[in-house]
Order: C-alpha cells, then sequence, then structure tokens
C-alpha cells in the first residue's frame, strides 16, 4: 500500500519516489510518517497555539474548564444525588474521571474531524494522511497536561497524597490516545465519504460520558452488565487513572482485557480502512 | 538514469460514477443505494459499474532540466496527471518514479491561518511542502525580505492586506528549491500581478536548469517556454514531442469540433419567415474550427433558411460579438459595409470575413439578427459560444495583461516618446505597432 518508497541509491542524491497504485491490506509506510515527523509536531503546536490566541486567560483555560465542569458536578451529583465515590472525596473521585474524559472526548472530535477540516489541504498537498488524525489526537495531551497541574492543587487541598502509582499514568494516557487514534482513524475516513458523521459524532461523545465511569463509580453498574460495560476503553482509561491518582483505589485488571482486545482490533481495522480508504480522500472529499 | 528526472508509466486513474465516488455523500443515499440493488437481485448491476477513465495509459519521460508543456481541452486529464505526478491522488493502475523533490505553484498559502502571525505561518506552511525546519530556519531572512512584509511579520495574517498575505506565501513557495516545479496555470489563483509573477518565477526556474512542468492554455507561453509539449485528448496522449507540432495538433483537434446547431433553439424573436440555420467559425482555409485564433484571419458563417416559395427583400443578416461580462463589443452587419441591397429566397449562407481577429483569447458569444424591409425576422441572443485562442496579436511575443480575457478588443497603435515640451517635432524613438 506504499505510496512512497523512499529509494536513493538509483540516483545520487536525489530522492527518488515510485507511484503506483496501493498493494496491500497494511503498509504503514513508516518511512514517509518518519520523513514528515516535524510535521506532526508543527501542526500539534498549530492547534494548541491557535486554541489559545486572543483569549485572556490562555492556556489557564485547559485548566479552568475541568475545574469549572468538577464543581457543577459535584454540586450537582454528590451534594445533591448523593453519589458515593469508593472512599475517596468525591470531588477528587470525579476530577480523576474527568481528566481522561476530557482528553477522550476533544480527542475523538478534533481526530474525527480532522480530515473534513483540512480538505483544501488534502486536495492541494501531498503528505502522509495518517499524519492528520495522528497529530489531531496528540494535541489535546497538552490540555490533558496542563488539567492534570491542576489536579495536583486538587490533591494537595484535600491532602491526598499519591503513590508510586502515579508513574503509570502516562501507561494510561497512552492507552487513551491509541483507542482515540484507533477510533479517529475510523470516524475521520468515514466523515469524508458520508457527512452524516458530522451529526453522529458529537451524539456519540455525549453519549459516551454516562456509559463511562465519570460521574458514578464502576461498583453501581449492575453484576450482569458488568461483561458488556467492560467492551468500552474508556472504562479502562478512567479505572487506569483513577487507580494512579487516587491512593488505595481499588481496580479489577481483568476487566481490562476486553477492552484492550477492541482497542487493538478498532485500531488494526482502522488502519486497514484508513488506508484503503486514503487513496480516494482527495478524489472524494 | 541519473538523467532523467520523470518516468511514467502507463499511468492510468479511474473515476467510477454511480456506486462509487461521487453520487452517495450520505450515509442514506449509500444504504438506499445498497436496498435497492438488493432488492433488483442480478438483474441491474451494471449502473453500479459505471466509470470513466480520466487518464488513460499515459507513459513519457521527462529529462532533468527539461521544460514540458501539456496541453489539452478542459477535462482530457491534464490536472489529474499533475494530481498524481503530485502525489495528492493516486493512479488506478500504472508507475511514475520520480527523482527530486517535487513542489508545484498551485500550493501557494495552502495551510496558513489566519490567526498565526506571518512568522508562525512561514514555518507551518513550508512544513506542509515538506521542507525541514532547520532549512526554514536558515533561509527565513530571505523569505521575508522577499515578501516585503517584514513589519508586519508578527502580526496575526487575518490582518493582512490580500496582497501581503499572498506575497508572504509565495515567498515561501519560492524558497522550497524543487529539483521538479508544477505549475498549473488553469487553478493559479490571485490577482493579475501575481500571476505575473507566477510567471516570472517560471521562467526563472527553467532557465536555472530544473525540471518544469506546466499546463496552460496560453499556446504563447507553451511555445515560449518549452521544447516539448504532450497533448492530452480524453486522457489518452494524442502527442508528443516537439512543442510546434503539439500545439498545431491541438488547433487540428480544435478543428474537429467545429459546427454548432441552432434549429432547435425556442428563445427567438421575429416572424420567423427567415431562420438562422447554423452559425460556423472557419479560418482563412475555411475549414471549420471551433475556436478562432487571436490575429488569424477568421470567417463567419450564418447559414439561413427561408420560407418556401418567398422572396425577401431589402434584408440585413448581422451578428454581434459579446464579451464575458455580456458586453457588446462589436456588430458585424450586411448594411454598415456595404449599402447593396439583399435579397434572400431558399437557402444559403453569408460569411463575414474578418482579417487578423482583434480578440484576445477566451469564452465569447454571439448574437445573431435578421430582418427584411425593416422587420425583424430572427433575433437569437446568445445564439451560440465562440471561443479564441490567445495568441501574439503584436508579433512583440507579448500577450494582453490578465484580466483582459474576452474583454474588450485588441487594436492596432504604435507609441512615441520624448523629452521636453516640444510637441511638434518627430521623436527619434518610436515603436510601430
Amino acid at each position: 500500500m506504499s505510496l512512497l518508497n523512499v529509494d536513493q541509491r538509483s540516483v545520487g542524491l536525489l530522492p527518488h519516489v515510485r507511484i503506483q497504485p496501493a498493494k496491500g491490506l497494511l503498509d504503514l509506510d513508516l518511512a514517509s510518517l518518519w520523513h514528515y515527523r516535524e510535521l506532526i509536531y508543527i501542526l500539534v503546536w498549530r492547534d494548541v497555539t491557535v486554541r489559545y490566541k486572543q483569549t485572556l486567560l490562555g492556556v489557564a483555560w485547559a485548566m479552568f474548564q475541568p475545574v469549572a465542569t468538577m464543581l457543577i458536578f459535584t454540586a450537582v451529583f454528590s451534594v445533591m444525588g448523593k453519589i458515593p465515590s469508593d472512599g475517596s472525596p468525591y470531588p477528587v473521585f470525579l476530577y480523576a474521571g474527568l481528566l481522561p474524559w476530557f482528553y477522550v472526548s476533544q480527542a475523538l472530535s478534533r481526530g474525527g474531524t480532522s480530515l473534513v477540516g483540512e480538505a483544501p489541504l488534502i486536495s492541494k498537498v501531498y503528505f502522509p494522511r495518517l499524519i492528520l488524525p495522528l497529530s489531531a489526537t496528540m494535541s489535546p495531551l497538552v490540555d490533558l497536561i496542563l488539567a492534570f497541574v491542576a489536579f495536583l492543587g486538587l490533591m494537595a487541598w484535600y491532602e491526598v497524597v499519591p503513590t508510586w502509582r502515579i508513574l503509570f499514568l502516562p501507561l494510561f494516557a497512552g492507552l487513551a490516545t491509541t483507542f482515540t487514534l484507533a477510533a479517529g482513524l475510523w470516524i475521520s475516513a468515514l466523515y469524508v465519504r458520508y457527512r452524516d458523521v458530522g451529526h453522529i459524532l458529537p451524539m456519540l461523545i455525549q453519549l459516551g460520558m454516562f456509559v463511562s465511569p465519570i460521574l458514578y463509580p464502576v461498583s453501581k453498574v449492575p453484576e450482569s452488565w458488568r461483561a458488556l460495560y467492560a467492551l468500552n476503553p474508556v472504562v479502562s482509561v478512567v479505572q487506569g487513572f483513577r487507580w494512579a491518582l487516587i491512593p488505595g483505589f481499588q481496580v479489577d485488571f481483568v476487566m481490562f482485557l476486553p477492552s484492550l482486545g477492541v482497542v487493538f482490533v478498532i485500531l488494526i481495522g482502522g488502519l486497514i480502512y484508513f488506508r484503503s480508504m486514503e487513496r480516494t480522500f482527495a478524489d472524494v472529499i | 538514469m541519473s538523467d532523467v528526472a520523470i518516468t511514467a508509466d502507463r499511468l492510468s486513474k479511474n473515476y467510477r460514477l454511480g456506486a462509487g465516488t461521487v453520487q452517495h455523500n450520505t450515509l442514506r443515499d449509500h444504504l438506499m443505494h445498497r436496498l435497492r440493488s438488493l432488492t433488483r437481485w442480478g438483474a441491474g448491476q451494471s449502473e453500479s459499474d459505471a466509470s470513466f477513465w480520466a487518464l488513460k495509459d499515459i507513459s513519457f519521460e521527462v529529462k532533468r532540466g527539461e521544460v514540458l508543456g501539456i496541453v489539452g481541452h478542459n477535462g482530457a486529464g491534464k490536472s489529474t496527471l499533475l494530481k498524481i505526478l503530485s502525489r495528492i491522488t493516486q493512479p488506478t493502475t500504472g508507475t511514475a518514479d520520480i527523482y527530486g523533490r517535487v513542489s508545484s505553484l498551485l500550493e501557494v498559502g495552502t495551510g496558513f491561518h489566519s490567526e498565526l502571525t506571518g512568522r508562525e505561518n512561514i514555518f507551518l506552511n513550508a512544513a506542509m511542502l515538506g521542507m525541514r525546519r532547520e532549512e526554514v530556519r536558515r533561509k527565513f531572512d530571505e523569505i521575508v525580505a522577499f515578501s516585503g512584509v517584514e513589519d508586519f511579520i508578527d502580526m496575526p495574517v487575518k490582518r493582512y492586506s490580500s496582497g501581503m498575505y499572498v506575497r508572504l506565501a509565495f515567498a515561501v513557495a519560492a524558497h522550497l528549491e524543487p529539483e521538479i516545479l508544477i505549475v498549473d496555470e488553469v487553478l493559479a489563483v490571485g490577482d493579475a500581478s501575481f500571476q505575473q509573477k507566477c510567471l516570472g518565477k517560471m521562467e526563472e526556474v527553467s532557465r536555472s536548469g530544473r525540471t518544469v512542468l506546466i499546463v496552460s492554455h496560453n499556446m504563447t507561453v507553451i511555445e515560449g517556454l518549452c521544447e516539448r509539449a504532450i497533448l492530452l485528448e480524453k486522457g489518452r496522449v494524442a502527442k508528443i514531442g516537439n512543442t510546434h507540432e503539439v500545439v498545431e495538433g491541438y488547433a487540428d483537434a480544435i478543428r474537429n469540433l467545429a459546427g454548432t446547431e441552432i434549429h432547435a433553439r425556442q428563445d427567438r424573436e421575429g416572424l420567423g419567415e427567415i431562420l438562422l440555420t447554423r452559425i460556423e467559425v472557419l479560418d482563412g482555409d475555411r475549414h471549420p474550427v471551433a475556436a478562432a485564433i487571436t490575429g488569424r484571419d477568421i470567417i463567419i458563417r450564418m447559414s439561413y433558411r427561408c420560407a418556401k416559395g418567398k422572396e425577401f427583400r431589402n434584408c440585413r443578416v448581422s451578428i454581434s460579438v459579446n464579451g464575458r461580462k455580456a458586453q457588446d463589443l462589436f456588430v458585424l452587419s450586411t448594411d454598415i459595409v456595404d449599402p447593396k441591397p439583399l435579397t434572400l429566397r431558399g437557402e444559403g449562407y453569408v460569411d463575414f470575413i474578418i482579417p487578423e481577429l482583434p480578440l484576445t483569447g477566451g469564452a465569447y458569444f454571439f448574437q445573431s439578427y435578421i430582418e427584411s424591409n425593416g422587420h425583424a425576422q430572427d433575433w437569437i441572443k446568445n445564439v451560440a459560444p465562440f471561443s479564441v485562442l490567445d495568441a501574439d496579436y503584436y508579433g512583440t511575443g507579448k500577450l494582453c495583461p490578465p484580466g483582459w480575457e474576452a474583454n474588450g478588443v485588441l487594436i492596432h497603435y504604435r507609441w512615441e516618446s520624448g523629452e521636453g515640451l516640444s510637441a511638434d517635432a518627430w521623436p527619434s524613438r518610436a515603436r510601430a505597432s
């Protein structure tokens, strides 16, 4: 499926490119991705810069948003709704779930619209198309880090001392990125063909918050539904975040396995689908 | 091998119509289509197989340092070919080998973000065009100087004037230094001076020994810059070789499309006893052509048919040419240029013979009018399109400035210059038309 084979043997220093119809099911063409790695960096930088340009608070918005959401939800669900939080203070419990959820929802919506949003680019310039969903799922990581800084403040307020488990946080952030990239590949490629995606996606993201243990603990989910529930990769991400951030938080790691399988299948399928659609992006978009 | 820049080997591009890319842009359409084809299982499958070859078996080779022109009608596959060579879209079959970095002037300003400053956009745009950050840093000052927007470089480009914006974008593209430059004049945007700049860049690059591919409708540009050219027709290579021969071939191809059927028109005014049946454009040798060429002799033939058994005295047959803004440019009328009486009967034609067609390249249209004894017989507005290919009217190697396509007419003139205030003396430096 290679569009670009960098082969410098044949003609001195000149880069050689062979243009041919795509072959094979899953040729990631990592060579050209590597060649364009600076573009990934610069697109992430652009997304972050543009988001906070001409704002008074600037990057502080990345902290303000989850904190404000946490306060409102705490008032509604903890104070009024009396939702349990498995032992830890509800605001800490909630924020540890909002942290990855904000990332996942942003990465999904930015990743999903990354191709259609850059339509003029796709029909005018060549670069590995994979770069667009890739950089779009990576740029909210910057917001995640800033929101995490705010979380440290929250922990200090409640005198919660993090344990060694916090070192595993990047692992779960990586799982979140992998999942959102995998889903973003499907969504973005489908969006090029079917503009219906533009209507479905915000709905799905909204729904996602309620089928994931953000506002409530997993213990609230009926036993009989747990197996189905565990297929949702966001469950693992959120549970992982809580386990890493809240001392003494109990997690059933067996529940991770189905969702890891799901992520793997979506990712491989997404790469194959994306690659097969890629050749017609410029013609269809 | 090392002197070859591009080798294309049987490149083909198939666009699927029907079930595929074009019609089903929403999920509903697609599902409906699936449903419909389910209910007619095995019966109507052929519909979804509709496809056409935008390019078919294109093979050619471009040597390093060569300037190759690509000509052809709209829809002949020129832009598709350039898109494949610049890797924006993939061929369906066939291969192309490209040696060297490719960039194209149609990418100017692509990826600029209005919220970012000029400085930031330089880096962003350059990265999109495949330039390394290191390289941009090295050339940064040069790019800024070339663009002439030094004072505004840290201002968001949304506050730029459109001229500044284009200059900055062009400065980035101009510093790419590709081994292979692709220029699609058809798609070139921007104002007249910018297009002029593109043309200048094209000439400069071609002189610097780099490989250039040019798509243009302007035969003078092609003949002036290219040693070799390709004529594409319906996605195939119709001719390849020496530029002059290819341009001739292009004119031949246009000739084959001549003749306009008028009889079906309903939007005519007048008594209708005399009807216009046909308008043809002929070249100086009276061969029908689909397009005239600036500065060449042409003949406009209007054929008519009169009501059976009748004779019409004091007739006037006229045709006017309208430009792209629908303005009347000139009128040709039998009575003005020659007052002899014109009597029409049966079928026949009137030829208007125009020496050295004074129109720039572009799309015009005709308006026809026939009257007898002061009564309008047949009047049709927009009766037929009339296309003119641009050529060098004044024999100086220059064309009319952009913006004048199908807009105004060319006249013969000369100019002189002098110094001081003496109005009566004949100046020594004078240029004739």
